[in-house]
Order: C-alpha cells, then structure tokens, then sequence
C-alpha cells in the first residue's frame, strides 16, 4: 500500500517533466543556461543534478564550445557512485585531458581504484579511459595497468587491454618494447575476439614483426571463422602479410618461378616435416591439376608442369574460402584480396571471382569499392568478367562513380577483347552496342571512355568499320567537348588503320565539315587534318572544304585556321599531278591562305605560314622538300595506353594491395598500401608448430573445400580455361610510375605511350607534392599543330591529360632548326609569355633574329643548317621511326 | 565532438561540406576522398563528431538522408571495413530509436555518444553486437526515462549482467538462452529485388535476381532448425548468416541453423537469368519521340502493365530528365504525375496495377526555344514496384524442422518480389 501512494506521488511530480523532460534534445536549449548553476549542479549531492549537469556540458561540447572551465569541477566527480554520472564523466575527461595534464592527474587515483572493481565493466572501463588519457607521465601506470589486465580472468577486459596497447604507442612510440610481453600474452589467448585485437594491436605498433605470430598462425587460420567481421578482416590482413614474409607460395622447397605460375616441381619436399601428409593429396591441389590438365589439353605444347602449393598457404586458403560465404562484404572483400596477392591465378579465378561480383550489388559505398578491386583484377584477368558482362552494364538507377568504375572495367575488357583473336563474337558485338548507348550519355567521362573502348575492341578489324560508323556519328551531337575530341581521336585512329574500309566515313565527316555541322573547334581541326591527309582518296570534297574554310578563315579559332592552312598546303602538294584545273586552284588557294596567315594575329600560324612559305619559294615549282615535310608518313597513334582512363584506380603495379585506399583514391596513406613481395628466406616450418596445439594434418582441415570450389567454379570454365593465365601486363613499379622516367631513349615502337605514362608521372608526382621541374617541358609544350589538349576538368578522375601526339605534323624539333633563334633559345610561339615573364627578355633583337632567320630561310640556308634538315628528312621517310625532342 | 586518438580540428569538415555542395545529389558523391592538406574529423548529420588521428581520408555514406562520416590516415582498417562499420553503426541506431533522423539524434544525443563509445575503442570496433550493446547500455524507453528524471538514475546499475561474458564468448554468442514466448512462431520471407536493364529494342540486355531469406523467429528456448529450399539449384551464389552450419550447407544443400532472437538475413542468393530465364511480371513500353517541327520538346508515350501473374503495388516510374527541360505536361490514365525541375527528373506515381492491367502516360517535355537542341538519346525510366506473393525464380521453402524443443511453432512463410534496379532505356521513333 505504502508502495503504491509512493509511487503515484513520484508520478504526480515526474507529470509535469516529463513533456519537457523526457527528451535529450532538451539540453541544447540549455547553452544560455549560467555557468555558475552548472557549477552548482556538478556540486550537488544528488546524482540526477549531476547528470543533467554533465548533459548540459556534453551539448556544448557538441556544439563545438570550448567546456573545458568546467574541468576541474568535472573532475572531482570522477568517483561519484552511479555509473551514468560515470560515464559521462570519463567522456569529458578523454576529451579535455590532453589540453590540461595536471588537473588530470587528480584522476588517476580513482581509475585505479576501478582497476580493482570485482565488475569487469568497471575494470575494463576504467583501462579504456586511462589508455585514452593522452598524458604522458601516466604512461607508466598504464603500461602495468595493460600488464594487468592482459592475465585478467574476463575476457572482456582482456580484450580491452589489447586494445590500450596502440593507444600507449601512439602516444610514446619508445614504449614498443614494454608493450611487446602483454602482446604476446594476448596474441596467444584462447578467446578467439581477445586474439582478434592483439593482432589488431600488432598491426598497429609491430606490423614487421611477423616472427611474433609464428606459434599463432595455424590458431589464426583455425579461428578465422569464429571471429567477428571486423576481427576477420583485420587478421585476414595480418595473415596476408605474414604470409608473404614468411612463407613460400610454391611448395617448402625453393625453386625458380619459371614462368609466370608454371612452376616446375617434381621432388618431394624434402622437409616434410608434420607438413605435408603425402597420403590425403588435399583438394585444392587436385581442383588445381585438374584444370592445369584441360589446360594442356587444350594448348598442346604445354610442358609438362605441375603445381605444388606450399601445403601451409593452401591451409590458409582453407580457411579462408567459407569467409567469402560471409553476408558482410567487408570481409569478402578482404578474402579476396588475400586469395588475390596469396594464391595461384588458378586458384584466383576459380574461387574468388563470384564472390566478388556478388559485392558489387551491395550498399553503393562497399559496391564502389568493389569495383575498384575488379577494376585491378581486369586488368591482369579480363577473362572472368566476361560471364558477368551484363552486371558490369551501367543502369540509369547507380550513382555516377559507380558508373564511372564500371564503364572503367568495361574499358579493359574492350581492350582485352579488341587484343584477343577471341571467338566470342556475341559477346562483342554486345559490348559494342552498349558503349554505342554510352557514347550519348551526358557524363562527359563515361562517353569519352565508351569512345576510347570503342577503338581498343575495333583493334579487331572485323569490327573497325562499323566501330568508326558509330563514332562519326556521336561527334556532331555530344554537347560535351571532351566526348567529342576522344571519339575524333578514335575515328582518326581507325582511319589510319584502315582507310580503305572507312572513305566512305571520311566522306561523310568532310561533308558535316563542309556544311558546317560540326561546331566543336578541335573536332573540326582533326578532321581537317584527316581530310587533308587522306587527299587521294576524296580530293574534290577535300577542295570544296578548303574553300569554304577559307572564306571564313578569320571567324574560326586559331586550332582550325592552323589546320586550314596545312589542309591547303597538302591540297597544293597532291594536285600537282591531277587536273591542272584543280591543281591551279588549289596553288590559288595556298598562296591565299598563305596571305591570310602572314596577317593573323597568331604566333603559330604566322610562323607555319612562314615556313611553308619560305619554303615553297626555295625551290622552283612546288618545292620536294615541302612534299615531303607535308606528306610524310604520320607515325600511328596508340590508344592502348588507357592509363588516364582508369587512373587512379588501376596500377600496372602488382604489389599494391586490391581495396587499400591508396588504390582507392590513387593517393597514398601511412598505412601498408602494398603487399611485400615473396620472401626469399621463408621461416622454418617448425616454427609455427604449436606446443600445445593440435597436430597439423589434413584430416583437421574442413572438409568442405571441393564442394565449395565446385560450386564457385566459372559458369564457362570450359570455353574460357585456355585464356587463363595468357595476357599478363609488363610489371610496372608504382615506384616508377610516380618518378620522373624522361628519357626512354628506345624510341622504336612505344614512345608514344611512354611520353603519355611520363604525362601522367608528371601529374601523379605533382600531386605528391614534389614536383621535379622539368626543364623541357615548356618548349616541349609548344606544338606547332595546335593540338588540343582535353580539358583536364572535364575528367576529374584522370590524373593525365589525354594527349595524342599523332595531331603533330611536324616535329618541333625540325621547325626548331628551320628558325634558329640565337639568343633566347626560345620558339617563336612563345616569346610572348616569355617577354612577359623575363623582365630583362629583349624582344625586338629576338624578333628581329627571328625575322632574320626567315629571311635566311628564304633565300638559302646556311650549310649546317640544310644539312641537319637533310638529315632529319631522310629520317622522316623511314616509316615507324618517329622523332621527338 | 568525441576524439580517440586526439589532435583534432574541426576546420576539415568544412572539406567534406565543400566537396558535398559542389554535387547536387548527394548520392553522387564518391564514398573516399582524399585531402592533401592533414586533415581530421568526422561529423554526422547533427553535430556529433568522432575521429581517429591526424588523418587525410574522409569516407562516408548517406543513408536516411544525413552524412555518416569517418575520416583516417591510414589504411589499417581498409575502406571496406570503415564503411561496413559505418552501415552498421547506422543499423545499431535503428535499433535503438526505431528511426535515425536529425532529430533523433539530436534527441538521444547521451545514448548516441555512450553506443559510440561502446563501440569504437581508439578507432577500432569493440562491441558491436547489438545483443551484448543492448545489455551494456539500455535502450531509451519511456518506462526508463521517466524514472530516469524521477530518480536520477538509470535502470544501467540496477540490472544484473552476470551471463554478460557469456552470451559474448559463449558456444552461440548471437543466442541468449533465456528467450521465452507464449506463442512460438516463425516467419520466413523470401524477398527477391530484380536488377533489370532493357534496351532501347525491348531486348532484356541484363537481368539478375537477387533474393534474401529473412527470418523472424519468436521461438522459447534453444531451436535448432532444419531449413530446406525447392529448386536449390537455381541458386548462383550464396552468401549465409553466421549461424547457419557452413560444412553440412556444403555437403546436402540444407540450411541448418539456431536462429538469433528476432528479425535477421537467414540466407542472401542471386540468381542469374542466364541458366534459368525469369519472367518480369511488369511490362514497360517507353516511346520519346521529337515533337514534329521543334527541336527543344519531345513526345511521350509510356505504358506500364501488369502481368496476368502478379499485382503490382507502389508502382512508381521516375523519368531522369536533362537539366535544360523547364516544362512538362503530361496526362495519365491513373496515378499522379508530378516534374520537380531543381531535380532535374518528373515522377510518375502509379499506385496499384491489377494483374493484367495496364496504366499509360502521355505528353510532352520541353527545354526552353533558345537552349541547345535535345541530344539524340532519350532519357532512361526506372521503375519501382512491389509485387506481393511473387516470386521470379520460384523458389520455395520445402520443409522447415524444429529440433531439440517440444512445441510445435506456428511457421508462416512469404513471397515478395521488389524492384531492385529496373531500367528502361526509351526508344526514340525516329
């Protein structure tokens, strides 16, 4: 009865409260509230004015107001009896404790009095909140507080004792050694979530110190699935760099990798140890061989090879497949990213694909992630995504970095498809007709990178003309500049490889420029050039351009005009021997268009003008050493070389770790972003026998893995087998991808992407922050055919400019040696910022030299310099030699 | 504002807000930036702050409508785990308050900062089942606050935790051993979300069944459950909760498990069109042809139909639209339609479709006279519905076993299909 009237009186009182009081929120309003009354309620004797007390303190810190006047009076609290005041108190305290060390002292007292409270959340809190005070005279207190609690009885606070570890070493990264007993202690501990944060916490203050894991390797394996999924990818990282920096990924005994995963081994182990029970052949092994058999069925000359796993990896890799059964991404994630830099590529492709793929359906957040790990195992294994075509598709409901990652992947398999003699048309013409659809997107990086696909699977010439159809057809509608200028490149590059398929495109192009339907300046540049270059196949169209553009020759911009003007010399050089109508037409029109260059308001043009002039006057009749300057066989573009494409999200790179965030945002952290190479000198086996452990063998290893790998097995293993392993990129290290490679110096076939990866070096490395000034790079710069370089902010993603140096008819070193300019040693294109930016620059002895220059040019050159034009002539008729300062 | 590893500023959130307005949608966003500048922090959407060191990356998800964001300098954890972490704080929230808001959050700002705090010790993922948490820290009711406010003190020190350790460590730490109910039940839902992608021909250029087994069990005691699914064999790739049997899964294709108290996935599968063709049980037809004589508008005609196998509830076509159209009009035979111009895409709600029938939109959307032409390729819908008691691979719950308890539960089980991403590219007449 008592109990009753009591508690309706209590109701009675809370009643009027509780509308205003039973909310949180209430404590925002609170920020006019005194100091003094929250003084007052910190003294107070009742809990509840306390804790409303530290409320109202907790809402300012969130507000972002400097609370610490409270501190000393907030302190004192720390030994109030109820734990909610507790708490809130400890929150305070880790907050402000780093800015006033003394008074923070006070409270060191009371935590270890907690330190000794028969609740283990009182005990384990009062460890997290002293490892959490950064004040570094208790550092001492809370290294035997971690001694402590790491022989603790509750595994909780054992658990928190690892996690105190890396915030002492954070702290004072001299305690490393004094840190290293409780870690041992706590690696070694039977609870497998104790063990999961002692190795986080060894990741954390020794990650090289792998040997420390040596007795606890096979325990790590064994437990993997009992973990939580935060545990699981941390250990699943500590197991990956373990294992490549103390074991061999090819059996105990140490053989040269003979090509990239035949590995040749016919011993036996010789250490076999309780290793390698030679009686149950495990699974894998067999799965392996197996495939390794169709293999060289398929592909007769294949030796006779086999595969040998290290026994104690493909453990490892045991454990680690029901992982990629996981429901958290997270971790299968992280299972293939360890499946990825451990095993074979057999193994890779077998187990690890489908599960991947499966990721990409999730949150967008883990999906871009995913994608980004496809996007790198594209590139070393096109070949498996190809049964996923259709769920790497982009569809209008994902976000657009998720389009873009995707669009990226497709961009490799294009490439891959384009490079292979592959028969599976279906596929291709499937691709083709989706990055058709893509080229109309509005995003100017997805259609610019459908362009650029387009071209690598066009590589395969089946397909090159209808590939240039589908792009002379985009150049005239896509609002976007970028689109335009990367599907021009592509058109540009498919003509040249096959202009006899493709006049009739060409035709169609000259026709759009004649009728002035193309409004983009570059574009309508490059097809000037293209119309000109090709001037047999279509010369009357090809004069009829040139007319129109001459009459409105000063209304375009100067990219055209420059091409206009090349376009007139080549129509005057060809038609020497056609019509003689056409031909006095077309000299007509070059001796106006070289009128109209000399007055432009252009340093590039009146400069070509000159040369071309001074030139054709040289020599009577239209002068051989023009011909052959304007004809001379163009050197082919390259359009392997995606790296601005995918940048920054693809490495040549093996060794970089698939789902880092260096991979993932290209830009490095002071985390491990790589993976170590393979040891040389592996650990002994023995060493990670365990003392008390079970035995090892393969009786204890699940029995689930055959089944596993056939159900994860390729839907197509068949038809796509004999691919496996076929296409592997030159390794390049991320080391060299961001130094300064200039000079290549072999200039025979891959100068040109090399120029381009150096473009992107240039990039990346600025990026880093310490950009090596390259002399060269400004008179480099200057390209005498006013080749438009993609507008950089239109492709955020790519780090590089996409630069074709194909749209260079003249390499500028000849134009270089045609004018020398004595004192400045710069080109003529470039005086005006270089008079503007050298205050003590002479510019009218340099123009005046430059003057000289021509009119020397005109009349006749001295020795030397008809000599090195000589030279340099010669060297242009060689075909694929190309020349580049 | 709740620092683990110290050294914090507040100035780098204004990074991640700067680079958050340049994108009008914020689901635009790439999930990890980079800074160059050191940079720190980690805001969510009302105030509340927590980071870890001296960092340069910040990563983030959106959900609910507010930014949940982590920031690190290093790649310790990997980017997929900090944002699982991410989603799952989100999830573990829900839990608590049933609903995360700004207001909610704001609300419960105390609980929020002692779950976070519960959760992340120096940035690294300490409890985070929500079993254990809710044993740890109480979720808010009414019941407790107003003694809470009455007393001063929480229930927090009044409940015993003695079986705290051992439901974490223990053999089946997602199980407490104490569930009881007067009434034992279990539902089974099976839910599937298309993934469809129709080309501008009507050709299904892609299609992927994604299906969920969700379990919500309300069982006394220790059940230990024998699970068996018809048709195993259209199943493409799996991926199971933790506690269903992984080996015996492998070797007979059953589901044997002991449930978690409550809701959870059982069973995550997709399903490829590939082996088995699935029949949508909608029908889009999406025409978008210039208007005769202009070049800033085009014509719609659109229809959504039912098949005679399903009914389709919430049924709702979104039309992305470019940015440059400022009007549209537009009649439909049911439902409502409506254009928001500032996000650049017109809605169409159509509510239930019967089973075989059909709802049709047409009109025209215009860019203003001046601006360029409208580019070539017509927009792509996206439809969303729900069809209840559909299934696309028609799969079936075969047997459901109850081992190790005496009573005989009641046992429902259903079928949903979803849409998940259904794309419908428009065909342009001309």
């Amino acid at each position: 009865m008592e109990l009753t009237t009591h508690a309706t009186s209590m109701a009675m009182m809370a009643a009027q409260r509780v509308t205003s009081a039973l909310s949180d929120a209430q404590y925002f309003e609170s920020r006019m509230v005194p100091e003094e009354e929250i003084l007052q309620q910190l003294d107070s004797s009742y809990n509840k004015e306390k804790l409303v007390a530290m409320k109202r303190i907790l809402a300012l810190i969130s507000l972002g107001r400097d609370a610490s006047k409270y501190f000393p009076s907030v302190v004192k609290n720390v030994m109030a009896p109820s734990l909610d005041v507790k708490k809130l108190v400890y929150l305070y305290l880790v907050h402000y404790a780093e800015e006033k060390p003394d008074l923070a002292l006070m409270s060191i007292n009371a935590f270890q009095k907690d330190l000794d409270n028969p609740s283990q959340l009182i005990r384990a809190l009062a460890l997290r909140v002293l490892s959490s005070i950064r004040v570094k005279i208790v550092l001492q207190i809370v290294i035997l507080a971690i001694n402590q609690s790491a022989r603790d009885s509750s595994s909780y606070v054992r658990n928190t004792a690892a996690h105190a570890i890396p915030k002492v070493f954070s702290l004072d990264p001299e305690s490393q050694e004094e840190l290293l007993a409780p870690l041992e202690l706590l690696l070694g501990d039977h609870v497998a979530s104790v063990m999961g944060s002692a190795v986080a916490a060894w990741q954390a203050i020794v990650p090289h110190r792998t040997d420390l894991l040596h007795p606890h390797f096979r325990r790590m394996c064994r437990v993997l699935v009992d973990l939580d999924q935060w545990s699981q990818v941390v250990v699943m990282d500590a197991l990956l760099g373990y294992s490549r920096n103390e074991m061999q990924q090819i059996g105990p005994v140490r053989k040269p990798r003979v090509d990239e995963q035949l590995i040749v081994f016919d011993s036996e182990p010789e250490d076999t140890a309780p290793l390698s029970n030679a009686s149950a052949k495990p699974e894998l092994l067999i799965q392996v061989e197996e495939e390794r058999k169709e293999q060289q069925q398929q592909t007769s000359n294949a030796s006779s090879s086999r595969l040998e796993l290290n026994p104690e990896i493909e453990y490892l890799l045991k454990s680690v497949v029901p992982l990629l059964r996981c429901q958290s991404s997270a971790v299968v994630l992280a299972a293939v990213t360890l499946i990825y830099h451990v095993a074979t590529s057999q193994i890779f492709t077998a187990i690890a694909v489908k599960p991947l793929i499966r990721t990409i359906h999730q949150q967008p957040e883990i999906a871009y992630i995913a994608l980004v790990v496809c996007s790198q195992v594209a590139l070393k294994y096109p070949q498996v995504f190809l049964p996923y075509l259709g769920e790497l598709f982009l569809s209008e409901a994902d976000p657009q970095p998720i389009q873009e990652m995707k669009v990226k992947i497709l961009l490799l398999l294009s490439k891959f498809l384009g490079s292979q003699q592959v028969p599976s048309r279906g596929i291709i013409s499937r691709l083709i007709d989706e990055l058709n659809y893509y080229l109309y997107l509005p995003s100017p990086v997805v259609s610019a990178t459908a362009a650029r696909g387009m071209c690598l699977i066009a590589e395969d010439l089946t397909y090159c003309s209808k590939c240039t159809r589908l792009l002379s057809k985009v150049i005239q509608v896509h609002p976007s500049d970028a689109s335009v200028l990367e599907a021009v490149n592509a058109i540009r590059h498919l003509i040249s490889r096959d202009i006899s398929s493709n006049v009739k495109i060409l035709r169609n192009l000259g026709k759009l420029v004649y009728r002035g339907k193309i409004s983009n300046p570059s574009a309508k540049s490059k097809i000037l050039w293209l119309v000109g270059e090709y001037f047999e196949h279509l010369s009357d169209l090809a004069l009829e351009v040139l007319r129109v553009q001459l009459a409105r020759f000063q209304k375009e911009p100067s990219d055209v005009r420059l091409q206009v003007l090349t376009l007139a010399g080549k129509c005057a050089m060809n038609c020497s021997k056609g019509d003689s109508k056409l031909c006095g037409f077309a000299k007509q029109a070059f001796i106006h268009a070289l009128t109209l260059a000399r007055f432009d308001s252009d340093w590039d043009i009146r400069g070509r003008g000159r040369l071309l002039e001074g030139l054709l006057s040289k020599e009577e009749g239209m002068g051989s050493t023009l011909k052959t300057l304007l004809s001379c066989r163009k050197p082919q573009s390259d359009p392997g070389n995606i790296d601005p494409f995918v940048a920054p999200q693809v490495f040549q790179d093996d060794s970089i770790k698939l789902g880092s965030l260096l991979h993932v945002t290209g830009c490095k952290s002071s985390g491990r972003d790589f993976v170590t190479p393979w040891t040389s000198a592996p650990a002994d086996p023995s060493v990670r026998e365990e003392p008390n452990g079970v035995a090892y063998s393969a009786d204890t290893m699940p029995s689930y893995t055959q089944s596993t790998l056939n159900g994860f097995g390729s839907p197509d293993a068949s038809g796509e087998d004999r691919l496996y392993g076929v296409i592997r990129p030159t390794p390049r290290s991320v080391a060299e991808f961001y130094s300064e490679s200039e000079e290549s110096g072999d200039d025979s076939d891959g100068s040109y992407s090399t120029d381009e990866i150096d473009d992107g070096g240039e990039e990346n490395q600025e990026n880093q922050g310490n950009h090596d000034k390259n002399g060269d790079s400004t008179s480099k710069g200057v390209e005498v055919d006013g080749d438009a370089v993609a507008d950089t902010t239109e492709m955020p993603h790519a780090h590089a400019t996409p630069k074709d140096p194909t749209a260079i008819d003249h390499p500028p070193a000849l134009l270089d040696l045609l004018d020398p300019i004595p004192a400045s040693g710069v080109l003529p294109a470039a005086f005006p910022e270089a008079g503007v930016q050298h205050g003590g620059f002479d510019s009218h002895s340099a123009i005046d030299a430059f003057l000289e220059a021509g009119e020397q040019g005109r009349t006749e050159p001295s020795n030397e310099i008809s000599q090195k034009i000589d030279a340099l002539l010669d060297n242009l008729r060689k075909p694929s030699v190309t020349h580049y300062v | 504002e709740r620092h683990w590893c110290g050294n914090v500023r507040r100035v780098e959130s204004e990074l991640f807000w700067k680079s958050a307005g340049v994108v009008m949608d914020p689901s635009q966003l790439a999930p990890v930036l980079a800074w160059r500048p050191p940079s720190t922090l980690a805001v969510d959407g009302a105030g509340e702050s927590c980071s870890a060191g001296s960092a340069s990356f910040v990563l983030h998800i959106f959900r609910e409508n507010l930014f949940f964001v982590a920031t690190t300098t290093s790649s310790l954890s990997a980017p997929a785990l900090v944002l699982a972490f991410l989603h799952h704080v989100v999830d573990i929230l829900h839990s608590y308050f049933g609903e995360v808001n700004e207001f909610a959050i704001k609300e419960h700002f105390v609980t929020v900062y002692e779950l976070l705090d519960e959760m992340l010790d120096s940035g690294f993922p300490l409890t985070t089942d929500v079993l254990t948490l809710k044993e740890l820290l109480p979720p808010p009711s009414v019941y407790n606050k107003v003694l809470e406010s009455v007393t001063g003190e929480s229930s927090m020190l009044k409940t015993p935790r003695p079986e705290f350790t051992s439901a974490r460590h223990g053999l089946i730490p997602w199980r407490k051993t104490d569930v009881k109910y007067t009434s034992n039940a279990i539902y089974i839902d099976l839910v599937e979300s298309i993934d469809v992608t129709v080309d501008v021909d009507g050709r299904v250029l892609h299609q992927l069944v994604r299906g969920q087994v969700l379990v919500n069990s309300a069982l006394s005691g220790m059940p230990d459950i024998v699970l068996r699914l018809s048709r195993n064999v259209v199943l493409d790739d799996i991926s199971l909760h933790p506690c269903v049997r992984y080996a015996r899964y492998e070797r007979e294709g059953v589901l044997s498990f002991v449930p978690p108290d409550g809701a959870f996935t059982l069973m995550d599968y997709i399903c490829r069109a590939t082996s088995h063709p699935h029949v949508l049980p909608v029908t889009v037809l999406a025409r978008c042809s210039p208007e005769p004589g202009t070049t800033n508008s085009w014509r719609w005609n659109l229809s959504v139909s039912a098949s005679a196998l399903a009914e389709l509830n919430e049924v709702r076509v979104l039309i992305p639209l470019p940015s440059d159209v400022d009007q549209a009009s537009c009649s439909v035979s049911m439902g409502a339609f409506s254009f928001q111009p500032t996000r650049d895409c017109a809605s169409w709600d159509v509510g239930t479709l019967k089973r075989g029938s059909s709802a049709t939109l047409t009109g025209t959307m215009a860019s203003p006279r001046e601006s360029k032409p409208l580019p070539l390729r017509t927009p792509t819908i996206i439809l969303h519905f729900k069809a209840p008691l559909y299934s696309m691979t028609e799969l079936m719950v075969d047997e459901l076993q109850i081992l190790n308890e005496r009573y005989q539960p009641f046992k429902g089980m259903k079928r949903t299909a979803v849409s998940g991403r259904c794309t419908f590219r428009s065909s342009n007449s001309l």
